[in-house]
């Protein structure tokens, strides 16, 4: 028999019908990046040109950490996005590293991988390459400040012996591994790889522990779930949030909401500058409207919506439950559920004190503990100035 | 022996064609008829003065605001020269892997001296192609990326779309013109950033149409392009804006639509920033003496 | 230029001998029916957790397997038991393997399939996400007696759906069959998976 049919045949045989099918051959760098995830968990999409290594993943968490990322060596992305606080830093307006102040809160990186748009408000920012430019080169606001630093950047980073060795692990066969695509794929590999899938409710809903939910966390959840609340509309699926991708996924759905948070002088508006995707496709239908995070972690990452003007998980739901906020006074004031622009899914509920408890309970069953201090996605350089393993 | 003859005819040919023309080459491969080296030179002003990174620029804008300028850099595309009669000739521009690639060049008159800290030492005033031979009369550009090179990948691409400074990633390309002023005495800078807004992409996040592209068509006449140079003048620009407050949207203009200070710089540059249209005859940011 | 031919050839057949697991030829899985299959019977199944009809009939066509790390394993009752009539019994249940990170396994026929499949009537109610459980309550002779689909880990009956365990005259024997699913579709890698059965008895 000759080498074709013999090759067909085996891979018939080893194919079987109804088993696993044969795997495909393993690919060339067999340091593939392992993501951890319970059967039945959606892995995330990775580009074809970013493959995930360990090298590159592991260059991409000390490029994350590192304050040779900004203009003036203050900052690095882990300061306004810290693994403590499931990668956000606890402010309504993250602060850049000359001071200047967002207009918006930052977002956690965490599950970014399954994101079908990035930051709270941009349609066309797909691809966590390309967002990573806005905090690198960003100017309105200055946030990391490299913008006309890019050469300075890179001698940085080829002053430092070590990073010869990981960039060249990371991108095998580049003549010059040190430039700046090769940075963002780095990070961008790093941010993927932050995947939460080990809180409470995952442990009851993917592993089947009923220990792991609180009777008062599974009536939150059937709250959380139910057609009254509707939560799960903009908050639904495994990632709680709508506008997502997975590997598996045909369609991308992204989708922006407003929510009746702003109704400046009953035009429908929303503060100057923060519009959301209003500012990018300058449409009047798009005020107002903005991205649905994920509210995995959520406990954690007060205060809350895009400009941090929401202080606690508790009027969050009073907002929802009056289906929109009213703000009786100043320049801001506006009664947001009459906001023409308003999602229609935005319809108030009535909710009762122990049932508002109910869903806070589950909503906190949604951190991930292990994801805090995951050794994995910690900060290489503390471990190394304490002379630990890193 | 045939084969021979035709394949040196072939080299020969090849080799004759490339002479005459620019050192790397042209944009298109296409060779123009008879064709003659070209340099463009341009000259960056503030009203009479020289542009200059070291200098405060008084009396600018409706308020004779006192400014540094802090950046200066502009792209441009699609250069033509014209004859008396109105016709266009296209513009190669000579491939330096530098300023210039395919058909787009980047102006730098920044030269990261005095106020200007974000820029490039290196500048560029001149642009350098073939054009076909013979007597023109004008010229004409226009200031932008073309559509097909503003939406790749900003971290991979060529030069001259490398510089961090251009980037506009929250709108998904480059600024195409960038003029930032800091008025004297002030912290809060007015700075002119000019691009496409109103960009879709589709679901692989591939940018497909911007609905304001924002790409000033700019036409001079009457003089003539190969000899002579063009004027580009900040304080033209902002001659009908008051520099020393904002009253909307960015600090300054960054082509926003709703921003109050962008509707009379966009006339300025020609393009109306209601529907978009360009009218070259209105922009006054261009000129030659 | 022979070898080169050869190994192309090996290419395209395997190429074919996927594309040909992928679209059916060896049987429905995860969510394909083979052609001309009758319906499955979701009569009378009580919906429970949120649980919804696009997920149980994502289960019920599916093949469900063997696997000892995720069948659903019996807390209550308990093999043997007898239940008082009153009141409604709790049936408790979880999931037998710790389900830390198994290893995932690569599914290129399942992907393809996920894309050429077809999604079934639009669903009633909430996306299924997670485990749901299908709980299969049969007497000799009634292999149907009583069904609940439910996300959550314990049921308990109400009045009616009791009634009907509380006068079944022989033993009651209890399977559940769990799935994992992602948007109300069983995912890859998420079984169905067959569980053990426990016989109880409603005590006179």
């Amino acid at each position: 028999m000759n080498a074709p049919r013999a090759a067909l045949l085996a891979a018939l045989v080893l194919a079987g019908c109804g088993s696993d099918p044969v795997p495909p051959s393993p690919p060339a760098n067999t340091e593939t990046w392992d993501w951890g995830l319970p059967p039945g968990y959606p892995k995330p999409k990775v580009p074809a040109d970013n493959p995930m290594t360990v090298a590159k993943v592991e260059l991409g968490r000390r490029l994350f950490y590192d304050t040779r990322l900004s203009g003036n060596g203050t900052q690095s992305c882990a300061s306004c996005h810290a693994q403590e606080k499931a990668f956000t830093d606890g402010l309504a307006n993250a602060v850049g590293s000359t001071g200047q102040a967002h207009p918006r809160g930052s977002m956690a990186i965490v599950n970014v991988a399954y994101l079908s748009s990035l930051t709270w408000g941009n349609p066309i920012l797909g691809s966590l390459e390309e967002q990573a430019l806005l905090p690198m080169f960003g100017e309105n606001p200055v946030e990391l400040g490299l913008a006309g630093k890019e050469a300075e950047l890179l001698a940085r980073l080829s002053d430092f012996p070590q990073y010869h060795d990981m960039f060249a692990d990371a991108f095998p066969g580049d003549a010059e591994p040190i430039i700046l695509d090769n940075i963002v794929k780095a990070i961008a590999a790093f941010e993927r790889s932050v995947v939460s899938y080990r809180s409470p409710y995952d442990r009851y809903t993917y592993e089947g522990d009923p220990s792991a939910l609180s009777e008062a966390a599974l009536r939150g959840k059937e709250l959380f779930f139910s057609e009254r609340l509707e939560c799960f509309h903009c908050h639904g699926g495994f990632n709680f949030s709508d506008s997502v991708t997975h590997a598996g996924s045909t369609f991308t759905e992204t989708m922006f909401h407003n929510t009746g948070l702003y109704n400046l002088g009953g035009t429908g508006a929303y503060p100057e500058g923060n519009a959301g995707i209003y500012e990018i496709t300058h449409l009047a239908s798009d005020m107002g409207r903005f991205r649905a995070p994920t509210l995995r972690n959520i406990a954690l990452t007060a205060p809350y919506m895009h400009d941090g003007s929401i202080a606690t998980l508790s009027e969050v739901l009073d907002h929802y439950a009056a289906g929109g906020r009213t703000i009786e006074a100043g320049p801001h004031a506006g009664v947001g559920s009459e906001n023409p622009f308003k999602s229609e899914l935005i319809n108030g509920f009535t909710l009762t004190e122990a049932e508002k408890a109910d869903v806070i309970a589950f909503l906190e069953a949604l951190t991930d503990e292990a994801l805090l201090g995951d050794a994995r996605f910690s900060d290489p350089w503390k471990v190394e100035q304490t002379g630990g393993e890193p | 022996m045939q084969l021979r003859l035709s394949l040196v005819s072939f080299v020969g040919l090849a080799v004759l064609s490339g002479c005459g023309g620019g050192g790397g080459g042209n944009a298109t491969g296409e060779v123009p008829a008879d064709p003659i080296d070209v340099a463009l030179a341009f000259e960056a002003r503030v009203g009479d003065a020289a542009f200059d990174c070291k200098a405060t620029h008084p009396g600018l804008g409706t308020a004779g605001t006192e400014a540094s300028i802090t950046d200066f850099r502009l792209y441009v595309h699609d250069v033509r020269l014209r004859r008396a009669d109105g016709t266009e000739v296209p513009v190669e521009l000579e491939q330096d892997g530098l300023w210039q690639h395919q058909d787009l060049a980047l102006l730098d008159f920044e030269d990261r001296t005095g106020a200007c800290a974000n820029g490039t030492p290196e500048t560029n005033a001149t642009l350098h192609g073939t054009a076909e031979r013979g007597t023109y009369d004008g010229l004409s550009f226009k200031v932008g990326v073309p559509f097909e090179l503003n939406h790749g990948d900003a971290a991979a691409a060529p030069s001259p779309l490398n510089l961090s400074a251009m980037f506009w990633s929250w709108n998904g390309g480059y600024k195409f013109f960038r003029a930032d002023a800091l008025p004297a005495g002030s912290m809060t800078a007015f700075n002119v950033h000019i691009g496409s807004l109103g960009c879709q992409a589709d679901a692989g996040g591939k940018v497909t149409a911007c609905a304001m592209p924002n790409r000033a068509e700019i036409t001079l006449t009457g003089f003539d392009p190969l000899a002579e140079k063009v004027i580009i003048d900040y304080a033209a620009l902002v001659a009908g804006t008051d520099l020393s407050k904002d009253t909307g949207g960015a600090p300054g203009c960054m082509s926003g639509p709703d921003d109050p200070e962008c509707v009379t710089i966009f006339e300025r540059l020609g393009i109306d920033i209601k529907d978009g249209t360009l009218h070259p005859d209105a922009q006054t940011l261009f000129r030659v003496e | 230029m022979r070898t080169g031919r050869r190994m192309a050839m090996v290419g395209a057949m395997s190429a074919l001998v996927w594309a040909g697991l992928g679209v059916g030829a060896c049987g429905g899985e995860d969510g394909a029916t083979s052609g001309g299959a009758t319906p499955p019977d979701m009569e009378g199944v009580i919906y429970a957790g949120g649980a919804n009809d696009e997920a149980l009939y994502a289960l019920l066509t599916a093949t469900a397997k063997d696997d000892p790390a995720q069948k659903a394993a019996i807390d209550t009752p308990e093999e043997g038991a007898t239940l008082p009539k009153d009141p409604a019994a709790a049936f408790s249940w979880h999931i037998s393997g710790t389900g830390a990170s198994l290893s995932p396994s690569l599914d290129p026929a399942g992907a393809l399939r996920e894309w050429l499949g077809v999604r079934a009537a639009h669903a009633h109610g909430t996306p299924v996400n997670g485990r749901g459980y299908l709980l299969v309550f049969s007497v000799p002779g009634n292999d149907k007696l009583l069904r609940v689909f439910t996300t959550e880990l314990a049921y308990t009956p109400d009045a009616n759906a009791w009634s009907k365990l509380a006068s079944a005259v022989a033993p009651i024997t209890l399977t559940i069959t769990n799935a994992i699913f992602e948007d109300s579709r069983v995912a890859q890698g998420g079984g169905p998976f067959l569980g053990e059965g426990v016989t109880f008895s409603v005590g006179p």
